[in-house]
């Protein structure tokens, strides 16, 4: 009911076409022990956007279910936890990676790693390459990971491609090349 | 002399008149005493209330940084920020002197989609910030991550 009472203040795009469609996704969502914060979000950005109804539905239902997948992933997870995790998800990152960066961080927040995966993908590297990195750096604090992806932003700032970027402010961290997944350097 | 000592011993030896509900009378003043409140001064009280107020700051002051968001438009006539931190309702950035645009926003740990309103109507991904490859409408939203 507050939802739905939310989605029609908030989402005028919605309520004239689609809100019954939009509605019905986040009242599934939210049955299923979703979080709906994130949904409501990406419907009120495609009304911002004058987004079509279609799409932002479209959008809408994509991202429910991301985030369901990311919760089998990740197991027990904060909103934000699962909302990066349905981002990783959705660029291409696989479940398995998902449970192994939560098994190599056990008990820490995976926000900031799954945000870090996101941005690399973002500059261009590699989704593989992505994912062995930030579980790779596992062990690492926030502060560590923000600062490798500045490295990483860097470089290719300064003209680097995004796979020799990765590897060289891997070898700055102290780590010599990419690694297989689970194993230290 | 000795006959006012022998005055003196007669007075002493006078039956004292007692009224009959003395004791009663005692009592009820004792009981009164006891019942009374002793103010006690609660010094453990003041600790105890800052504890509690410094408990209340922690749990309700929004925690987080202010994130600084920039754009350099010096021929834009309005610049704002939209994302998912104010419910894509923009806030408004601030021009300074050298053209650029700037506000700064009180943001808890988390990850955040977002994006400039230049003019009111042309949308902006954050050049100096990494962009969501996630694209649901056709015009790329920039991500900013506050970490805890």
């Amino acid at each position: 009911m507050i939802k739905a009472l939310l989605i029609a203040l908030l989402v005028p795009a919605i309520a004239a076409g689609q809100a019954p469609a939009v509605q019905a996704i986040i009242d599934s969502a939210a049955r299923a022990g979703l979080p709906t914060r994130p949904l409501v979000e990406k419907a009120l950005e495609g009304s911002a956007k004058h987004a079509a109804p279609d799409a932002i539905a479209a959008a809408v239902r994509a991202l429910a279910g991301a985030l369901a997948d990311a919760r089998s992933a990740l197991g027990t997870a904060t909103t934000d936890e699962l909302n990066a995790g349905a981002v990783a998800l959705r660029l291409g990152a696989r479940p398995e990676d998902l449970s192994r960066l939560r098994a190599a961080r056990s008990g820490g927040n995976l926000v900031v790693p799954l945000g870090v995966l996101s941005d690399l993908v973002a500059r261009g590297v590699p989704v593989d390459t992505a994912t062995r990195v930030v579980v790779a750096l596992a062990a690492n604090g926030d502060d560590e990971y923000l600062a490798f992806r500045q490295r990483v932003d860097r470089d290719i700032d300064l003209g680097a491609a995004p796979i020799g970027s990765v590897i060289g402010a891997l070898n700055s961290s102290g780590r010599s090349a990419l690694q297989s997944p689970g194993k230290k350097p | 002399m000795s006959e006012s000592i022998e005055r003196v011993v007669r007075e002493l030896k006078r039956p004292v008149a007692v009224s009959p509900d003395l004791d009663a009378k005692v009592m009820a003043h004792v009981l009164a005493d006891v019942r009374t409140p002793v103010p006690v001064r609660r010094l453990w009280l003041w600790p105890a209330l800052a504890v509690a107020a410094g408990l209340a700051l922690l749990l309700f002051l929004p925690r987080g940084k202010d994130v600084p968001f920039t754009l350099v438009a010096p021929q834009a006539s309005s610049v704002s920020v939209v994302g998912d931190f104010n419910d894509w309702k923009p806030t408004p950035l601030v021009k300074n002197r050298a053209g650029a645009w700037e506000a700064r926003v009180r943001l808890a740990p988390g990850q955040y989609n977002y994006a400039f309103v230049v003019d009111g109507s042309r949308w902006v991904a954050d050049p100096a910030a990494p962009r969501n490859a996630v694209d649901d409408f056709g015009s790329p939203n920039s991500v900013v991550t506050v970490a805890l």
